[in-house]
């Protein structure tokens, strides 16, 4: 009876955060394919330390890897900019103005 | 087929490979008992229900950068879900060699228990998530 029960602290892959009134709900947790360099020292999807390796990841599994010491992001080759850094840089933002 | 005497399976956790720091492996497959019992019979009936599988992991513990510790404790306390996969041997995937993989959370964690003396281990268990444990034979 009731509401669904809603478990907030799931990072799983395309899970809708809850917002607040008045806010966009904001999808926090979608895999996203990057570089990564093996720096621990267990093999990574078959890449042993010093290689890199192409891993699709939700951003909470990639922050447990790199902060276990398993790999950090390839430098280089994930030159991150403002736009990409969202989950999904095509939905639009507050601020995204149509023609630039 | 020949029988299999457990030597070099793969045990993946969050990309990674800890075959080397797990000595005992359990795949649990498993569903609800859903009881339908009724006035069609002399004894019970049942249907099975939601899937509730699972992997138990031993892992030797090893505090150092980049293992068993560092690699499960944020896991567990960042909530992080992530992907296990489990086959018999280091072979390619096949029907010979099928590969069981689910997407799992960690609930618990024991970091540290053990006797004097003793090899210092953890046993894990990684539920797997909605889909449940999946097998691949290629």
């Amino acid at each position: 009876m009731g509401t669904p029960a809603v478990r907030p602290n799931i990072r799983r892959e395309g899970y809708t955060a809850p917002a607040e009134p008045g806010e966009t709900p904001v999808r926090i947790s979608t895999a996203v394919t990057r570089k990564y360099l093996v720096v621990g020292p267990h093999a990574v999807e078959g890449a042993v330390k010093g290689e890199v390796v192409d891993l699709t990841l939700t951003d909470a599994a990639a922050a447990a890897l790199i902060e276990a010491g398993h790999v950090v992001l390839a430098p280089e080759v994930n030159r991150p900019s403002g736009r990409d850094k969202r989950a999904d840089p095509s939905e639009p933002t507050p601020t995204d103005k149509k023609g630039k | 087929m020949a029988k299999l005497v457990l030597r070099d399976c793969t045990i993946v956790v969050n990309g990674v490979d800890f075959s080397d720091h797990i000595s005992s492996v359990t795949v649990n497959l498993s569903k609800d008992e859903v009881d339908t019992t009724n006035f069609g019979g002399s004894g019970r009936e049942r249907v099975a229900g939601l899937k509730d599988d699972s992997f138990e992991l031993n892992f030797q513990q090893d505090f150092a950068s980049g293992e068993v510790d560092a690699t499960l404790y944020p896991l567990w306390n960042n909530e992080t879900e992530f992907v296990v996969t489990v086959k018999p041997t280091v072979a390619a995937v096949s029907a010979t060699n099928p590969l069981y993989s689910a997407t799992c959370i960690l609930l618990e964690y024991q970091p540290l228990s053990g006797d004097v003396g003793s090899l210092s281990e953890t046993s894990v268990k990684f539920p797997a998530q909605r889909t449940g444990i999946t097998r691949a034979t290629s």
